[in-house]
């Protein structure tokens, strides 16, 4: 884990470095290099995120939450990584409507997700009013 | 992570833009707006499909 954050680090470094001596000549390509720097870091952290999510499955198993509950927190969470980092390269390059849009999809997205959940809750408080 | 792809998109550029200004030296204008688009072609085919396989790769990590 050490040793690979700090393997990330010098990748984005050199990767900044490279795209902004790349940028006075050609700037497309400085910014398909920051991107694909950007791409292999997240490349990086998939196994971090596989190990993660296996561990708070884990422990709602113990707290006895919902199984599904964590299913849509987890997909919640994927939706927001992909937003993200769709948003985040549109930004980069200038494209600061493309970027709104896309957070407008991720947003809804996520609302479309969590919908269930504020059934359930508004479910168990009337439930809980009526006794 | 393979860095390679990093450097292969810095040689492309690099190759493109030595390219670009020999040929506008010639007096090939047209050529050099050529050899950068053809090298701005190839990057972006190796980066977006790296972008697609991110993508695949998170949208089973996390079932959506």
């Amino acid at each position: 884990m050490m040793i690979n954050i700090v393997s990330v680090c010098v990748l984005a470094v050199f990767a900044v470095i490279l795209g902004a001596a790349l940028r006075k000549e050609n700037g497309e390509i400085a910014a398909l290099l920051l991107t694909a720097a950007a791409v292999l870091i997240a490349f990086a952290a998939v196994p971090y995120v596989q190990r993660v999510t296996e561990q708070l499955s884990e422990l709602s198993e113990q707290a006895a939450v919902k199984a599904e509950y964590m299913q849509a927190l987890v997909r919640a969470v994927g939706i927001c990584v992909l937003t993200r980092t769709g948003a985040d390269i549109c930004r980069e390059n200038g494209g600061q409507s493309a970027a709104s849009g896309v957070e407008l999809f991720g947003r809804l997205a996520v609302l479309l997700i969590a919908c269930p959940l504020y059934a359930d809750l508004i479910k168990t408080v009337g439930a809980f009013l009526s006794q | 992570m393979d860095i390679e792809i990093l450097f292969k998109i810095a040689a492309v550029g690099i190759i493109v833009s030595v390219l670009g200004q020999v040929l506008a030296r010639a007096g090939r204008d047209d050529q050099a707006m050529l050899t950068a688009l053809a090298g701005l072609v190839i990057v972006l085919t190796m980066v977006i499909r790296e972008v697609s396989k991110l993508f695949t790769t998170v949208k089973s990590l996390f079932g959506l």
